[in-house]
This record gives C-alpha cells, structure tokens and sequence, in this order.
C-alpha cells in the first residue's frame, strides 16, 4: 500500500540521509534503492527528488561530486557529509521519539 | 527523444544560475536514459512508448525547475522583502545614529562640558563674597568636639511627650512666622500666652555642646566609614542630621528661647543663646545646615536691632553671601574640570568657617551621583571618566587642605555608590540602555540638582 504523501513529506529528508549513509548514489538509483526497499510503497519522482538532493547539498548535508564508470554515462553521485550524519542521527532521534509517542496515544485509544 | 529533451529544458529553463542549469541537464538527462532503458526492457516498450511512459508521470517542469532553482538560492535572496525591509530597517538605523552623534557633539556635549565648567564670573563672583565673610568673619574657626545627637535626641523625645513638643513648636513659630520676624512683630509675639509655655526649661545645658569640627569625634568618625558603603542620599540625610536632629525645630525653639529671654527682660541672654545655636546648625557641615543657620543669622540680625544690643551683628546682606558661599562651594565641585589657578586662590577659603563643608557634604548628591551615567559609555559618547576622576583628586586634596581628611569615605563612590543610578528608579529604565538618553537623562537631572552660582545672584533677593 503506497504511504500517504502528507505523511511522507517531513520524512524525506531523513529517508534520503539514510539511503547514502550505507552507499553514495547518484540520483537514478537512490530512487531505485528507495522504492525496491520500501517494496514499492514509497516511490520518488523527479520533481520531488531532485529539488529536495540539492536542498541538502546547499544545507551541506551532502556533497556531489561527477564520476565516469567505464562503458556507462556520466554520472552525478552525492555523498553524506559529516554535518548529514549528525543530521541524520537527531532526525532518526526524533523520528523514533515520534513513533513511540504516537504508537502510545493509538494503542491506549 | 526529441520530446524527453524538450521536456529537461523546460524544467532547466526556471534555473537562473548558468552552471547549474548546465550540470542539472546533465543530470537529468542521465536520469531520464537510465529510466529510459530500464522501462524499455521491463516493459518491452519502444522507445516513443517509453518515452510517452515517462512524460505522463513527469509533473509540470516549470515547477519542478523553480523548486531546483529556490533550493540552490541562499536564503537571504529567498525572501526579497523581508531583505529588504531588514536593509531598510539597518539603514534607517545607522542614519538615526549618525545623525544623533552629530547633533550630540555639535550641540548637546558643549553645552554639557561648559555647563559642567566654571565660568569666569563664577569664580569673580565666589572669591568677592569670600572676602566679604574675610573681612566680617560670621563664624570663628574652632576646635572643640562634643556632640549634641545624643542629649538632643533625648529631649525631643521626652519633653512634653515627644511629638506634641516638636508641633507645638512649630504650630507657634509658624504662627507668628518667628524667624521671619519684622521689628513691628516682637510686642505681638510677646503677648501671646503660648509664649511661655513652650519648655525651654533644659535650653541651658545646650551650653555643653559646641561640637565645631565635630567630625574628628571619635563616634561620628566610625559612623562615616559606615555610612559610606550607602547610597548618596544615606550619606546626606546622615551628616544633615546627625549632630542636630530635628534641625529647622530646634532653631524655632532657639528662637522662642531667645524671645522668652525677651519677655523676661534678659534679651543679651537671648541673643547669647541664640547665636549659639546658629552655630551648632551650621556646625553640621552640610548644605541644609548652613542654609537654615543663615535663617537664623537673619532672626538674630533683627534680634539685635530691635533691642539694640551692642554686640557684632551680622547683616542679612552678608547672610546672604554666606548662603551663596554654600551653595557655591557645591557648584565648584561639581565641575568637571578645574582651573588650578583659580584653585590655589580659592584654597585659603576651603575652611568650615567660609562653609566649605557643605561642598564635600552634598558632593555626592552631584557628580559623584552622576559618574555612572557618565562611564562605561558606548564609543561614540561623551567619556568623562577622566575629568571625573581629576575632579575627584581634586576634592580629596581640598579636604586635606581644610583638615576634613575624615570625610574621604565620603567622596570616593564605593562599589553600591557606583552602582546607585542603575538601581534607582531611572538607572532601571530602559532609557538608559539607549545611547545618549542616559547621558541626556543625567544633563537633566544634573541641571535640577547642581546649583549654578551665577543664578543665585538673580535669584536671592535680599530683604
């Protein structure tokens, strides 16, 4: 079942974050890696991926850097900076936080 | 293809900056192959299918090409108008600034500086009254120290059971308006019944207390050095009314005194005991002191006159010089910068005896009071803490000078003293934080508080 786009809007960030700290991607396959992981659940366009990889890059959350593998295009890859770690480790914080709480107030109901 | 690309230009074309919009082609454009080739082979579409594929789910690429482009602009240019408000607002700011410095120091800070300076006439005006109380000295120099705190406090306290006695004191005097007496009021005063009924009983034993330079005392002394971690109005209130309490009271009750003697037919022991209560008034050393003694050297002029005692009377002129004297020695030492050779003509004066005292006594009510308002300023304000701190040598050699060392405690502000505008009412307003108010604020009060001797000569009218 695809997940709500209004829940899905204030977690992108941390969504994408997560993605690189295991592997630096380039945006194709960050895409692909989301939505083979989330079993096609949470699909990004490029409307929404490519605005949002490069708010991250201008708050130096991630850096970019071109690389040319041998018999494929050229590619743009972003990479987690130190800052995206720290970033990721507090969203991840208040994520959890959130879950909790929420899973609280619904089991109680 | 020709559609796919069409299509990443117009989502490149809302991006302003040239290399970014170069570098986002491209990377797009190895997103939309990627995909391309994928839904290819996933879904054994040719390659305008797959492309028609990929078009339908794309989104509008103008909206996608502003959001790239807002996420590449710093923040500062992503709100225009809050930029330029905030510009504006900075602008405004340094204008009101610069233009307050300008009109400060073209305008406000002299006028400051030579309100705060003597001026020429001052000093002319000061040392010819000096001369005058030279030549018909009012006061002897003395040497005696006792203290009537105690004894009078006691009386007042006792005597008719305490508050009844201070009112009916004044309840009488302010009938008959005892000090402002005229010759034609005496016989009247004399006639009245209540007269004698004010207990003067004790006035004699006053003859035990003459406390001039009742500072070296031994009790007051230490009582100094406690009063001076107070504030300035502690440290007056003390010295005002420390050797005398009840100051204004006690010399109507001189008077009455003095009038009964009248009335008993012994007016020269009325005018002996008189004069020795002026004395003790203006032993107080402090401005208020000085200023109700003068009250009394005016009664006991007319005193004089009217039973035409043959004693050395002082005129009410000359009382008058000795006032402004008082308030002259306060004015002095309140400026901010001293003439040395206007001092050492001056220094043959600084004596309890040319009412000196009352300088040093009210002296923190003025600059002393004033000096924080005058420290620790922003950059571009007046800085007087260098005059101030001349000023303050200043007074310390004029005490040494007049033998009043005892009273340095007072003069040196302590850590409350300096601290004592920004804890009164004023020193907590917000006022204060802005640049210039404070010092705008001080000029003001320093205007109602400082006395300027040149005034008081338009102003007391002599009678």
């Amino acid at each position: 079942m695809p997940v709500n786009k209004e829940l899905l809007k204030g977690s992108m960030k941390t969504l994408v974050l997560k993605m690189l700290l295991s592997k630096s991607s380039h945006g194709y396959e960050l895409a692909q890696r989301i939505e083979q992981l989330t079993k096609g659940n949470i699909i990004l366009t490029e409307g929404t991926l490519y605005p949002l990889l490069h708010s991250l890059e201008a708050d130096k959350c991630i850096e970019s850097f071109w690389e040319k593998p041998a018999g494929k295009r050229k590619r743009k890859v972003y990479k987690l900076t130190k800052l995206g770690k720290e970033n990721l480790s507090e969203k991840t914080k208040s994520w959890n936080e959130f879950v909790k709480t929420m899973k609280l107030v619904l089991e109680a109901a | 293809m020709k559609r796919l690309n069409n299509y990443i230009r117009a989502v490149c074309q809302k991006i302003k900056n040239k290399d970014l919009r170069k570098s986002t082609y491209r990377e797009l454009k190895t997103h939309y192959l990627m995909k391309l080739e994928k839904i290819m082979k996933d879904k054994k579409l040719n390659k305008n299918e797959a492309i028609e594929v990929i078009l339908k789910s794309a989104g509008n690429p103008k909206k996608i090409g502003a959001k790239i482009n807002l996420a590449n602009t710093p923040w500062f240019f992503r709100y225009p108008y809050i930029m330029l408000s905030l510009v504006s607002s900075s602008i405004l700011f340094i204008t009101v600034i610069l233009m307050t410095s300008y009109i400060m120091h073209q305008r406000f800070f002299p006028k400051l500086i030579s309100f705060l300076s003597s001026s020429e006439s001052f000093y002319s005006l000061i040392i010819k009254d000096l001369e005058a109380i030279e030549k018909a000295p009012i006061f002897k120099p003395h040497s005696r120290e006792r203290n009537a705190h105690i004894f009078l406090s006691k009386k007042f306290k006792n005597q008719g059971e305490g508050k009844n006695f201070l009112n009916d004191i004044n309840a009488f005097s302010a009938k008959h308006q005892i000090l402002k007496i005229d010759q034609n009021s005496f016989s009247k005063v004399l006639q009245d019944p209540d007269l004698m009924k004010i207990d003067t009983s004790w006035a004699q034993e006053i003859y035990s207390f003459d406390h001039w330079n009742y500072f070296e005392d031994e009790v007051i002394k230490r009582n100094i050095k406690r009063v001076s971690g107070g504030d300035s109005i502690e440290k007056i209130s003390f010295i005002a009314s420390y050797s005398i309490p009840e100051l204004f009271t006690f010399l109507k009750w001189s008077a009455i005194y003095s009038l009964q003697m009248l009335e008993k037919r012994r007016p020269e022991e009325g005018a002996k005991f008189f004069r020795h209560a002026v004395n003790l008034v203006n032993s107080t050393g402090s401005n208020i002191g000085q200023n109700i003694a003068v009250i009394g050297l005016k009664f006991e002029s007319k005193f004089l006159e009217v039973n035409q005692i043959d004693s050395k009377r002082t005129t009410v002129e000359l009382a008058d010089t000795y006032k402004r004297v008082s308030w002259g020695w306060i004015s002095l030492v309140n400026e901010i910068s001293i003439d040395s050779s206007k001092i050492s003509a001056l220094k043959k004066y600084m004596k309890p005896e040319f009412g000196f005292c009352s300088a040093i006594t009210e002296y923190p009510m003025g600059l002393s009071l004033m000096s924080s308002f005058f420290s620790n300023p922003w950059p571009f304000e007046l800085n007087l803490e260098k005059e101030i701190k001349e000023n303050l040598t200043f007074q310390e050699a004029a005490l040494e000078e007049c033998g009043l060392k005892v009273l340095k405690p007072l003069l040196r502000p302590d850590k409350r003293e300096a601290t004592w505008s920004k804890k009164s009412g004023i020193g907590n307003s917000s006022f204060v934080a802005v640049p210039y108010v404070r010092q705008l604020l001080a000029y003001h009060l320093f205007l109602t508080a400082k006395p300027r001797y040149t005034s008081l000569y338009d102003n007391l009218v002599v009678k």
